[in-house]
């Protein structure tokens, strides 16, 4: 029995990148059926309402709202629909906030056209699938000791860095290149930040937690 | 001095000539005299141990001064040779006032080329100094002793008088933070210009080639599926990744050409702007028409057409909506046209916003070459931007 044909959309800011991934949905014609494009967060959401689709590959980084604010009105809208995530980039915090924004899968764009496919059909049963790169990212994020914030601004963890290395307030001004007083600021603010008395249970504390390298 | 003797003197003439009783005056007078004689050798005798006092006085002041005075303080002879170095020259370059009496103070950095001018060249150093009092200043690199650099702004004191004993007063100050801070906020711009143009080609290279060849790799893996069903289709895909590779590879020729201005400025225009269309076609689907002669012209001339062609097709492709567009150059002996003209939405001349760094850069180029620059657009009636130069084949590098 041939199931349904699964209703397809594509938004990229690339028309070059629509072109392939039509040759593909195209070559997959018997199950996969290419409804409409579009090359922003925007064009996305109007296609979608007059569309209809049971699957959106969704770029992320385009021009105006973007592909992450584009995943989660269509999903706040139309909870049938599923995204896929398909873009360049890897980095952790946009794999979070996708997968937040309602994404179901997250595919790097060097994906083979038979695992694009794969995810399509996985994606209408309601199964994720993450590009290898991308679920070795999470399982290492999920590994690493959880780490409490302490809201550091970046001068202050590079002076903590400078004190765990047991540099002195005097070697640390030379390094940075700062008076002895702002070093003495900004080492009075780390204990603060880190709830410690000393600088001593300061550096102990940052070895102890991995708060620097 | 003469006077006072003349003064003081005793006439002893008047007393073998006199009687007695004269003789006794002249004796009391003598007396008196003696009197008044040693009451001013007294009062001199006073004024000189003052002054020796206040001279010793003064002397302390002075070395309390020269070793207390945040300064480096050096006096040379006009061979250059440290007669005296205050406490805190020694504090600063490590040597001991003992250690350095007696040697040069070329010494302290021999590759700074003002000490050996002003102290060791007689035309230009020190005799002629020592005819003009003022103070000359420079900043160079100095030595410690144990050979850690230092950055010091020096100034010399030059003599009032030709008197050779007073000495030259090398006067220093250790800027040496101030010099670091300053290295460092030149290597921070530096840094930022570079992680800028790098982050400028990590965005070109995802922008353009790693999109194309993700789509190239994509419509590969397909192709045989859709030769099996469609031999017409296949030819077509081929075709198409044909054309892709050919768009990737002028794209990172475009990319290389970037990161080598040398190579920019060696390639002919025809051949900068015609890699140009083919790598925004090859990305955008964009058709765009090329027609350029080959125009022998000036690098300045040629590398600001290339950026004006490059910035007007960058509009075509991110406001325009246009699907064709054409790029022309014409060279004559007495002028140079290129005209970029596209189909798409246009814009009203009126609204374009000053701030469009597009536009901006193609108005600065434009005028940064002394062409006549012109802009015609029209909402629904696409946009042509065309540059006119006269005269453009002044010096020709080609």
């Amino acid at each position: 029995m041939k199931s349904e044909l699964i209703r397809v959309i594509i938004v990229d800011d690339h028309p070059v990148v629509t072109r392939g991934l039509a040759a593909v949905i195209k070559a997959f014609d018997e199950d996969l059926c290419l409804i409409g494009e579009a090359s922003s967060g925007e064009e996305a959401i109007t296609l979608c309402e007059k569309a209809q689709p049971d699957v959106v590959l969704m770029d992320l980084l385009m021009p105006g709202m973007g592909g992450i604010e584009a995943i989660r009105t269509i999903r706040e809208r139309w909870p049938c629909m599923y995204v896929i995530a398909l873009t360049s980039f890897g980095e952790k915090e946009m794999v979070k906030e996708a997968i937040k924004a309602g994404a179901i899968s997250y595919l790097l764009k060097n994906v083979s056209a038979q695992e694009l496919v794969k995810t399509i059909h996985e994606a209408v049963s309601g199964k994720s699938n993450l590009s290898p790169e991308i679920a070795e990212l999470l399982i290492q994020d999920i590994r690493k000791p959880p780490q409490k914030e302490y809201g550091l601004s970046s001068r202050e963890q590079e002076v903590l860095k400078l004190m765990v290395s047991g540099l002195s307030n005097d070697a640390i001004a030379n390094r940075l290149v700062i008076s002895r007083s702002t070093v003495k600021f900004h080492v009075s603010n780390i204990l603060s930040k880190l709830g410690t008395a000393s600088r001593t249970e300061a550096v102990s504390l940052a070895i102890r937690n991995h708060l620097v390298n | 001095m003469s006077r006072s003797k003349e003064r003081y003197s005793i006439n002893t003439t008047r007393m073998i000539t006199g009687p007695k009783e004269q003789g006794l005056d002249a004796i009391k007078k003598y007396e008196a005299q003696i009197r008044e004689l040693n009451k001013h050798i007294e009062r001199e005798i006073c004024h000189r141990k003052k002054a020796k006092d206040e001279l010793v006085l003064i002397k302390n002041k002075y070395r309390q001064l020269l070793d207390n005075i945040p300064c480096i303080i050096a006096i040379v002879d006009n061979k250059g040779n440290i007669s005296s170095w205050n406490r805190y020259a020694q504090n600063i370059f490590g040597y001991r006032a003992s250690d350095i009496t007696g040697k040069n103070i070329t010494l302290l950095n021999g590759s700074d080329p003002h000490f050996p001018q002003l102290l060791n060249e007689p035309e230009n150093g020190v005799n002629n100094m020592r005819t003009t009092p003022f103070y000359d200043s420079w900043e160079g690199e100095a030595f410690k002793a144990n050979g850690q650099p230092l950055w010091i702004e020096w100034s010399i004191a030059r003599p009032e008088s030709k008197n050779a004993s007073e000495g030259i007063i090398c006067i220093g100050i250790d800027r040496t933070t101030k010099k670091r801070i300053e290295e460092q906020a030149i290597q921070d711009t530096e840094d930022r210009a570079i992680t800028h143009e790098r982050t400028r080609l990590a965005r070109e290279l995802h922008d353009a080639v790693s999109q194309t060849i993700f789509s190239v790799s994509l419509i590969a893996e397909v192709v045989p599926l859709l030769w099996e069903r469609d031999q017409e289709e296949g030819r077509r895909r081929l075709r198409e990744i044909g054309q892709l590779t050919r768009g990737a590879l002028a794209e990172m020729r475009t990319l290389l050409m970037e990161l080598r201005p040398s190579a920019l400025a060696k390639a002919s225009i025809s051949e900068l702007i015609s890699q140009l269309a083919l790598a925004v076609n090859s990305r955008t689907l964009i058709e765009i028409e090329v027609a350029a002669e080959q125009c022998i012209l000036p690098v300045d001339i040629k590398l600001a057409l290339y950026r004006i062609t490059q910035e007007a097709l960058n509009n075509v492709v991110k406001h325009s909506r246009a699907n064709h567009a054409k790029i022309t150059l014409s060279c004559s002996a007495e002028q140079v046209e290129l005209r970029i003209s596209d189909n798409g939405q246009g814009f009203n001349m009126n609204e374009i916003s000053d701030s469009s760094l597009g536009m901006r850069i193609i108005h600065e180029r434009a005028e940064g070459i002394g062409a006549d620059l012109e802009i015609k657009s029209q909402h629904g009636c696409g946009t042509d931007i065309i540059v006119r130069l006269n005269n453009a084949s002044r010096e020709v590098s080609a």
